[in-house]
Parts: structure tokens; sequence; C-alpha cells
């Protein structure tokens, strides 16, 4: 029996609010690029592609946030996905100690982008930081500037993000690791298998889907960690930490070009489609290869 | 072969160890520092305070009223997840009734939200936004309705950006309860409303409570849509929290005891509720 016309109201409220603020405003923003709105007068001129063409060819601080980016999302991709793995493999059995440790290390996970951003500028901090403290122990009295020096700045904000997400990336494995058949092992093990050789044969094929997710999900996050980086360093020293995300919200909200910022957002938007494409393939060949 | 075994046992034993570490002086140092002054804290930063002083807390709550803000994020929360909910299991359970190609299309229209990143939609929103207001405010017969520094304004807007997420998680699951048992509630002459509240719903409660602890995680820890549209009026936590940075700039102990403050309602909710948390966060994070 198909359900009365009726059933389509179920749709209304969510359409409707949907309808105007997600999808109308993600098409009016394509056409806000290709003007010089300055997002508080009514008045402003149609530009064509000029907002583009500055962005790509002259913009230095824009070119800077997008290696910062990339930076970033290697940084945090890597170590991440690594931590996370080798963590879960160590406590991918369901013992009481395993479970307090996955309990603690999920943690972070729960916690406000504001308060890790907080937590990690105290740790870093160069007057009266948590970690100068305790390198001056071991007789280490000039450390790095992690916030401070322009060339470690993006790496020491990565890391809080790797510290903050581990925990949850290491479930997911963990959940991968737990589907396997134990018997998988047992062959393994008779077949006089050693511990590597059963990672590389065994376990690492069957868990590469899961490995797929954490990947593509922690490089959509490295683009999203607009609350991280503007909590903690506001894109500074010196746009040494400036990343898309912050860049586009520093344009649009304190220098007010909505226009141009906009543009600047297609272009995000056009970045991150096309990593997301290369990666697909890419784990795709992994998968099949 | 003795020797490589133990040293499998060191390495994990050593690598668990130092993560252990490295997870929770930093987690340690936010307790103990907000109970500090922040002469003990610049003076002794790896001993525990003594004696414990609240006076942080106080300033917080006292001083700045830092309460406001707290029951501003609790309803914002509270509101928000209510009805992004109520909206996503309709729209699921329109989807599932319906099937076929209008089903398919409806899902992948609210799928399609998932794919837009927050910072393409602000601008143009911050636009709408203000145009909406001026017409709420031209019009006679409209309710003089701001989005700017008002909770019902941010609700409605974060409602609108979560509803996304919350059908794609909803509909994944509502697509396994088996169709034939719709159906033949409705030869019985049930409505669809009595369906959805009583079938689908109740069958869906796995999902609908792994979404709303995605959501309540979300909400109260957002800080970007708090920070373009509330004032001093809407002020959430997560905007106090980064106002009292501007304010005292390197005084820990008190920016530790809004930390504190933000984070202690999760922390108890995600100790009580482990395990629908885990599965709540892990199924938002398998969207993409």
């Amino acid at each position: 029996m198909k359900p009365s016309k009726g059933i389509y109201l179920f749709v209304l409220p969510a359409l409707i609010l949907y309808g105007i603020f997600v999808l109308y405003p993600a098409f009016y923003g394509l056409y806000v690029s290709f003007t010089n709105w300055d997002g508080l007068s009514a008045g402003y001129e149609f530009v064509g592609f000029r907002n583009y063409r500055n962005l790509l060819m002259y913009d230095t601080i824009f070119a800077k946030s997008v290696v910062n980016n990339l930076k970033f999302m290697l940084f945090v991709v890597i170590g991440q996905t690594t931590l996370s793995l080798v963590f879960a493999l160590f406590l991918v059995r369901n013992t009481k100690a395993n479970i307090a440790l996955r309990t603690l290390y999920f943690l972070p996970t729960i916690l406000a982008s504001v308060s890790v951003a907080f937590i990690w500028a105290a740790m870093y901090d160069s007057n009266f930081g948590m970690i100068k403290a305790i390198l001056g122990l071991f007789g280490v009295q000039n450390g790095p500037g992690w916030l401070a020096d322009p060339d470690i700045a993006i790496y020491s904000v990565a890391f809080a993000q790797v510290w903050a997400h581990t925990g949850q990336l290491m479930i997911i494995f963990i959940a991968g690791l737990q589907a396997i058949p134990a018997d998988l092992f047992e062959v393994a093990a008779i077949e006089g298998a050693s511990k590597f050789q059963t990672f590389r044969l065994v376990t690492w094929p069957l868990i590469a889907p899961a490995a797929a997710i954490v990947i593509a999900y922690t490089t959509l996050q490295s683009f999203k960690a607009f609350d991280l980086v503007f909590a903690m360093t506001r894109g500074g020293p010196n746009n040494a930490t400036e990343i898309i995300a912050t860049f586009i919200y520093r344009l649009a909200f304190q220098s007010y070009k909505f226009g141009y910022a906009s543009a600047a957002s297609m272009l995000f938007l056009v970045f991150v489609a096309a990593i997301t494409i290369i990666q697909f393939k890419l784990l795709r060949t992994d998968r099949t290869g | 072969m003795f020797r490589t075994v133990r040293r499998w046992i060191n390495l994990r034993t050593i690598s668990l160890f130092v993560f252990t570490v490295v997870i929770l002086v930093p987690l340690l140092t936010v307790v103990s520092a907000s109970l500090k002054t922040m002469r003990q804290y610049v003076m002794e930063p790896l001993r525990l305070p003594s004696p414990p002083t609240f006076d942080n807390y106080r300033d917080l709550f006292v001083d700045y009223g830092l309460h406001r803000y707290f029951v501003n994020s609790l309803v914002l929360t509270f509101c928000t997840v209510v009805l992004v909910i109520l909206f996503s299991t309709m729209v699921s359970y329109a989807i599932v009734r319906v099937g076929g190609w209008i089903g398919t299309l409806l899902f992948g229209l609210f799928s399609a939200g998932l794919m837009i990143p927050a910072q393409v939609n602000i601008i143009p929103l911050y636009g709408l936004v203000v145009k909406l207001e001026s017409w709420f405010a031209s019009a006679a017969w409209l309710p003089d309705l701001k989005f700017r520094d008002s909770l019902p304004g941010l609700i409605v807007i974060e409602v609108s950006i979560l509803l996304s997420i919350s059908v794609f998680i909803i509909t994944g699951f509502m697509k396994t309860i088996p169709r034939e048992l719709f159906e033949a509630a409705a030869m019985d002459g049930s409505s669809e409303w009595w369906m959805y509240a009583k079938l689908a719903v109740p069958l869906s409660m796995p999902s609908i409570a792994s979404a709303a602890i995605f959501l309540c995680v979300i909400v109260w820890n957002d800080l970007l849509y708090p920070l373009l549209f509330t004032g001093e009026k809407a002020k959430t936590l997560t905007m106090a929290l980064m106002m009292f940075r501007g304010e005292y700039e390197s005084n820990f102990p008190i920016l530790f005891a809004g930390v504190m403050t933000v984070s202690l309602p999760m922390v108890l909710a995600y100790l009580f509720l482990q395990r629908w948390f885990i599965a709540g966060l892990t199924s938002g994070s398998l969207k993409g």
C-alpha cells in the first residue's frame, strides 16, 4: 500500500529550514564571489573573475594559508593514522586494563576545540608553560618557541589536533580489528608466521577499508580545524598558522571583503573536493592492488 | 625468539606508558591549575595546589556571571538537539516510506549538505541573516525576529546546519526496518503519524541515541556560529571562554577554571554513558 500524499508533510519543516539556511546560501555565495560586496552596504559591483584572479595570482597570504593547510594536513593525517593504528593493535583485546586505557585515550575527543586550544597554548607557553617546566627538570633551558617560532608553530597546533583525536580513530580501528575472524590468526600461527608477517598478510589487508575511512575523515577534519587554530593562535605569528578556514573568516568578518572572501571559499570547496577525489582514487587502487 | 617476544612486550608497555602520560598530563594540569592562584601557577608549575583555592571559579561565576552563558549553552544545546532529532526522524521516515527514486532524491538532497564546508556557507549566510532581519522588521504583520544575538535565531541556524548529518545517520538505520511492517500497519488503517511515532521512532532508537549524543557534543562545543551570530545577550560558554582569553592573556588558572566549566558536563556524561558516546561520535565521523 503506497503512502498518501500527506507523507510529504513530514519533509516540509526540515526542507524549509534546509533550503533557506543551507542550500540557498551555497548558491548565493557563488554569486557573491563575482562581486566586490563589503557585507554591509546595499550596493556592489559585478567584477567577474577578478577576485579569483587576485587570489590565485597575487595574494601571498592566501598561498601561505594553502601551504600551511597542507603541512597541517600531512602532519595530522600521518601522525593520527599511525598512532591510532598502533594503539588499536596494542589495545585490541577486551581486558579491563585495555578498556580503561581506551576510555582515557578517547576522552579528549569530547572536549571543545576551544578548550583543547587553551590547554595546549598553556602547555606551549614560553614563560610559564608546562613543557618548559618539564624540560627544565632535565636541565633544558632554551626550548623551542613552540607557538612563537614561525617555522614550527603550525606543527605545534597540528600536534594538539593529533592529541585530541587519536583516541577517536583508534576506536574505528579496534572495531575493524575485532571483526577479523580469530581462526585467520590461528592459521597464521600454525604456519609459523612472525608477528610482522601476520600483520602484513592477514591484519592489514582486512583493516585497509577502516584505514581508508580514517584517512579520509582525518583529511577533511584538518581543513575544518577552524575552532582550534582560531582559538589557539588566530593564525599568527605573522600568518604562520593561517589555514584556509581562518583566512576566509578574517577576510570576511574583520576586513569586510565579502566578495573576495566568497571567492576564497569557492576555491576552498574545489580544493577539498579535489583532495577527496584524489584520495578516493589512491585508496581504491591500494585496496585492489 | 624469547628476546623478540620480550622486546615486543616492552615496546608495547613503553608506548602505552608514554602515550598515557601525554594524554594525562595536560588534563591533570587543567584540573590542578584551575585550583591554583596565578602566583602558585608561576612559582610551582609542577606541584599540586596547596592549599587549593576556588577563587578562580568564584571570579568567573560571581564577577563575570558565567552561569548566564552556561544557561545559554544549555538552552541552545537542548533545543537544537530536540528539534534536529524531531525534524530529521520525520524526513528519514518519509524517505523510507516513499522509497523509489523520490526517496533516493530526498536522501541525496539532504546528504548534499554534508559536502558543503561551514566556511563556504558562513559568508552568504551572514548576508542572508542581515536581509531577513530587515524584512522581519519592516513588515508589520511579521514578528520582529532577530537572528543576531538571540538564542532562538542561533537555534534556527544550528538546526538547519545539522539536519544533514542527522538525516544521514538515522535514515541509514531506518532503512533496515522491513518495509512490510509499515505496509501491514497501513493495511490495518494506521495513520502515517501513528506509524512514525509508534513504529519508526521506537525501532530506530539506537541510531537516534547515537545522533543525539553526537549533536549534543557538536553544539555544546561549537565556536564558529556563536562567534558569528552572538553578542553579549546570547553568548555561549565557548564564546565566553574566547573573551576571557583576550582579557586574561596568560592568566591560565582562570582560563582553566573556564575550561573546566565547559568540559565538566560533557566529561561526566561521557563517563556515565561511555558506550553511547563512543558509538555516537564514531557514527558521526563515518559520515563521509
